[in-house]
């Protein structure tokens, strides 16, 4: 399991600041959340995505980490992969190395 | 031969169905990338690469067509067997093609006459500012009988219904463009239900129908086309799942009626400037849009990020507002179970939340032409319904399913 803190200083604003880290929640498999959940766009009718054709996924996805600055009138985003792993787990007990 | 194409024993037109018992996970066939038709495939395909800054449009849609339009006119296009397959394009089941006032009242509130009208405009406007152009310019590629918006439209509505596009990753915060639509002769005979018992895999030498479930012989095999409510297959392929099938059926809840129904409950000004705020900062959270709807299934809310969210800042006492829209939800860190909500949570939410919500449904119920009870009678009523036309049949299926979902919010929102 990969342990990621929940706070995390990074740059911005010209400086470190405490970062807000989240989970980039992923899009549900579901073709139709793909349409909808993006204000009704382009996912039905002329245009939209048709018949799928599945791709085997080989190896774990990369995480997807979303930073968010805690400065009030900053409040920036950035999204940071990190390396694969198949269950992250957010500010959980720092585990301890073996001996 | 583990499959065959059969008329026989399948839901529609022709269908394939299994010879002999099939395990999950086989191999029912393969189809060689040699066999795809696409713009790469085509026998244009340099030309369509050269011009492909030309042909670009909001569908993306304009570089297969215009393969199809050639192949079909190509007196011996190596696809001739693969057309000769193919539906009768004059008599396509799409609600686009049906007579506009019918397409309306048949089924107004589901959303559809709204989608199609939107392709109408769109399909006109690229055959007139890019295709037709094109064709004319290389005359000898294109005959004058597929000069035509009539055909271009039924071309179309094929490659709503018969063509494939790969999934697109969805590691990306970016909306990739997506891949263009390519068709593929074999895979795209197998019909679709909600409980399918087959999917199409990419793979670099082939594509492969591969078995989900075990199918017993005689059995039809079912590909899935997405996880799909009735209102999105009758607009893009034509038919819909009678009630009680289709797992995946959903009820859309358009956001801008939520915020209409927390008007309703203002009485002053500076409440209805208040509610204009936290709107503003919903939208500026990406949650809503003007254009967009809460999307509700049978068992769980699909959008449910946006709805908590929204119930959330339309329903919170405006100190509890003032302060969130300065913290932009830096608060917010218990969210247990991000990623679903089930139905049966929303007796739980306070009072507030289950009265916008339960708002919002009466609102939408309003859209529709009849009400539940009048669909109900003509499912109910064996003679009355077979005296109905297909497509009256097939529109009442999209309104049913759609009804039962909201009158189910009802019921929990009480």
């Amino acid at each position: 399991m990969a342990n990621v803190s929940q706070a995390q200083r990074t740059f911005c604003c010209g400086k470190h600041q405490r970062h807000k880290v989240t989970q980039y929640k992923k899009v549900k498999d579901s073709l139709y959340t793909q349409g909808k959940r993006r204000y009704g766009g382009k996912q039905s009718g002329y245009g939209g995505q048709t018949k799928p054709i599945f791709r085997k996924k080989a190896k774990p996805t990369k995480i997807m980490l979303r930073l968010e600055c805690v400065e009030p009138n900053c409040r920036s985003k950035r999204m940071l992969a990190i390396k694969r792993c198949k269950h992250p787990e957010l500010g959980g007990e720092k585990r301890k190395r073996a001996k | 031969m583990a499959v065959a194409v059969s008329r026989q024993g399948t839901v529609a037109g022709y269908g394939m169905v299994a010879q002999d018992t099939v395990e999950a996970g086989e191999l029912l066939f393969a189809v060689p990338r040699a066999a795809l038709l696409s713009p790469n495939t085509c026998s244009i395909s340099a030309l369509l690469e050269r011009e492909q800054s030309a042909l670009q449009s909001q569908s993306g849609w304009v570089p297969l067509l215009l393969a199809l339009l050639h192949e079909l006119q190509a007196p011996a296009s190596f696809w001739n067997p693969y057309f000769a397959l193919w539906p009768d394009l004059g008599r396509l089941q799409h609600p686009m093609f049906w007579p506009e006032d019918e397409r309306r009242r048949l089924l107004q509130g589901t959303g559809v006459p709204e989608a199609v009208e939107k392709d109408l405009v769109n399909i006109g406007s690229e055959f007139h500012s890019v295709v037709l152009p094109f064709m004319e310019a290389h005359p000898d590629l294109f005959s004058p009988r597929v000069r035509s918006l009539e055909l271009y439209q039924q071309l179309v509505a094929l490659v709503m219904a018969y063509s494939f596009q790969e999934l697109l990753e969805e590691d990306d915060d970016e909306e990739k463009e997506p891949n263009s639509p390519l068709m593929v002769p074999a895979a795209d005979i197998l019909n679709h239900i909600a409980n399918h018992n087959a999917n199409l895999e990419f793979s670099a030498e082939c594509l492969r129908m591969v078995a989900t479930q075990p199918i017993p012989k005689g059995h039809e095999i079912f590909n899935t086309y997405g996880q799909m409510a009735n209102w999105q297959l009758i607009h893009m392929y034509g038919f819909v799942e009678p009630y009680p099938g289709n797992t995946n059926d959903t009820a859309d809840i358009q956001m801008v009626t939520v915020c209409e129904a927390a008007l309703q409950g203002t009485k002053v000004e500076a409440e209805r400037l208040l509610l204009k705020e936290r709107w503003d900062f919903l939208c500026q959270l990406e949650m809503v849009g003007e254009e967009g709807a809460f999307v509700i299934g049978q068992e769980e809310v699909i959008t449910e990020e946006e709805l908590l969210t929204t119930l959330k800042v339309l329903c919170m006492p405006p100190e509890e507002f003032r302060e969130f829209k300065d913290q932009a939800g830096w608060e917010d860190a218990n969210r247990d179970e991000d990623g679903c909500l089930p139905v049966t949570d929303i007796p739980k939410f306070r009072a507030s939340w289950r009265q916008l919500l339960r708002d919002s449904v009466l609102l939408t119920l309003e859209t529709y032409a009849t009400d539940l009870q009048t669909d109900q009678d003509l499912l109910a009523n064996k003679e009355v319904h077979a005296k109905l036309s297909w497509r009256e049949q097939q529109a009442l299926q999209v309104r049913y399913g759609q009804k039962i979902i909201l009158h189910h919010l009802l019921e929990l929102t009480r």
